[in-house]
């Protein structure tokens, strides 16, 4: 699950051109300047990142949240 | 306009796709065409537009099938790498009157036109935002516009194509990614073949422009829309049909 949560927080870090240490799993995807379509494709690089299949839902607002997500589809 | 580019041609064979194909291949472009079968004239055309010194290479896909799309998409992209542009032309008719209609000929035509476009954006839109640039050219038609007797099925599927095109430009924009529709009009080719003379003859007197159309008069505005000139153009139906649909 950390290693998840680590390798999300990378992706969107490289993504975002931010250091990863100013990622926490607690951050919205909007507070961090993400918006849908940047997520759908963030999304997209982590299916096949994380080999899995990852069905979004408006719930899903946070780091912590897809990586549960993640966890639960692998 | 289009050297060191590459285009996907859905129904690229024949008719208006053939003549894109060929218009692109004049203009630098590698092609790569998407036809549901492997025929002797396919293959005929496949070696013409070769013989441009451009790279041509024929795929068999029924765009109704989504599955079959990615498959085809994944193979397409092994063998091109990079993919610039998307011509959504595969299209068929079953005209008749609504009453009719069997489910089999509104089915067949929405799942074609419409669907089919879908899917195969789908599959190479992946592609386009990750390299944050693609053009997307769907045909439509002016029926998709205008209606039109006998054909409420295809009308329906063009139309759709235009809503599908509108929503795809606003979506993908800001990804440089472009999505235009063409609307031709009444384009001499085998899907018009089935007109008799008299009734070919009747529709050119309509017309503003007194002719039937000439796939290559489409291919013209499909080079336009594909290359840099139109680079400020998406969300856009342009109708190329003699001045049927004023």
């Amino acid at each position: 699950m950390k290693d998840i949560t680590n390798g999300i927080i990378h992706i969107i870090a490289e993504y975002l051109g931010k250091d990863e240490s100013e990622l926490t799993a607690d951050d919205r995807f909007t507070d961090i300047g993400l918006d849908s379509l940047d997520i759908m494709e963030l999304v997209m690089q982590m299916q096949e990142e994380f080999d899995c299949k990852i069905e979004l839902s408006q719930e899903i607002t946070t780091i912590g949240k897809l990586a549960e997500l993640i966890a639960s589809q692998q | 306009m289009l050297r060191g580019k590459t285009a996907v041609i859905t129904g690229g064979t024949r008719g208006i796709g053939l003549a894109i194909a060929r218009c692109f291949a004049e203009n630098g472009a590698d092609v790569a065409l998407i036809a549901t079968r492997r025929s002797e004239s396919a293959e005929a055309n496949v070696t013409e537009l070769a013989s441009t010194g451009r790279r041509v290479k024929l795929y068999v896909c029924d765009v109704r099938d989504n599955a079959a799309v990615e498959r085809t998409t994944a193979e397409i992209a092994e063998d091109f790498g990079r993919i610039d542009i998307l011509v959504n032309n595969a299209g068929i008719t079953r005209d008749g009157l609504l009453p009719g209609l069997g489910e089999a000929d509104i089915n067949d035509v929405i799942d074609v036109n419409l669907k089919g476009t879908i899917w195969v954006t789908k599959a190479f839109l992946r592609g386009f935002v990750k390299q944050r640039a693609g053009v997307i050219i769907n045909l439509s038609s002016v029926v998709g516009l205008m209606g039109n007797s006998g054909q409420t099925n295809y009308a329906a599927s063009k139309a759709g194509v235009i809503g599908f095109t509108k929503s795809v430009a606003k979506e993908y924009g800001r990804r440089n990614v472009r999505c235009n529709a063409i609307a031709p009009g009444y384009i001499a080719t085998d899907m018009t073949a089935a007109l008799s003379e008299e009734a070919t003859e009747q529709i050119a007197k309509q017309l503003p422009l007194g002719r039937l159309g000439k796939p290559e008069d489409v291919a013209a505005l499909a080079l336009f829309l594909a290359s840099d000139l139109a680079s400020y153009i998406t969300g856009e139906v342009i109708a190329v049909d003699g001045g049927m649909y004023v």
